[in-house]
């Protein structure tokens, strides 16, 4: 069953490579439009700190795809060789949703500190002074 | 309009409000604060037009609006601390202020005998110092 086996490996490596690019993609377009709304005065921030976050995306998913890639038994038939792909394919995506929700969580955290940064009193004042 | 500073000015004749305006001074802020004694006389020449200056805690802005008594002004004055802005802004909520305005009313009448229980703060001229951290 050697020969399924790498097949396995082939499926599972294109899969999950394709994975992490298109949703490191997504991330990267749709954090751009986030990040300029928060560093309005300074797009090239934006950009850095957008890219930054992306490779960091890349590093830690494709290494952890790498790392989930070997393991488990031998497949002896075609439907256990179906099965441990599913497996690591299952995993694999779990993982990487949790890892999306930490990044959403991150943007989430630079926004708001930024809303708490430009905000206005919110309380209205009860008079107005000309000696300041 | 977006504030630049703001100066607050607190009544010196208590202990507690001494020791706010202290610990004030030494909390990290959004904006320069101005902290100022109600007596004193930068307080009396500038601000003197506003009534209850020394009855309340004052807080004016850097644009003229000014903002007296509790919770507004308790509130203006979290507002401009960095590690405190998310909780006065917490507090100006409908729910949360009303509960806000009676802390800081209870504490801002009992002042002074709140004050002489936790006597006074270590530095006793501390609110002269002008240096402030931003």
């Amino acid at each position: 069953m050697d020969n399924t086996l790498i097949l396995i490996y082939v499926i599972y490596g294109t899969v999950a490579v394709s994975l992490v690019v298109w949703l490191a993609r997504t991330l990267f377009a749709n954090g751009t439009v986030f990040l300029e709304d928060v560093f309005t005065d300074k797009p090239k921030m934006a950009q850095a700190v957008n890219r930054l976050l992306v490779i960091g995306f890349y590093m830690l998913n494709l290494g952890y795809a790498l790392l989930l890639l070997p393991g488990g038994n031998r497949p002896q038939d075609n439907i256990e060789a179906s099965e441990l792909l599913i497996r690591k394919l299952g995993i694999l995506l779990a993982s990487l949703g949790v890892i999306h929700f930490v990044n959403m969580y991150v943007f989430w955290k630079i926004r708001q500190r930024r809303e708490i940064d430009i905000a206005e009193p919110p309380v209205m004042h009860r008079g107005v002074t000309s000696g300041t | 309009m977006t504030l630049t500073g703001i100066t607050v000015i607190y009544d010196e004749t208590c202990a507690l409000c001494r020791r706010s305006a202290h610990w004030l001074m030494t909390e990290k802020a959004h904006i320069p604060l101005q902290i100022l004694a109600a007596g004193s006389p930068a307080a009396r020449a500038h601000f003197g037009d506003i009534p209850v200056l020394g009855d309340d805690l004052v807080v004016i802005g850097s644009d003229g609006r000014v903002w007296w008594g509790s919770p507004d002004a308790y509130i203006m004055a979290l507002w401009a601390l960095r590690k405190w802005r998310p909780w006065a802004i917490r507090l100006a909520r409908p729910g949360m202020r009303r509960l806000a305005a009676a802390v800081f009313k209870r504490v801002s009448t009992h002042r002074k005998a709140i004050g002489a229980i936790l006597g006074e703060p270590y530095c006793v001229d501390c609110a002269k110092r002008p240096a402030h951290r931003l």
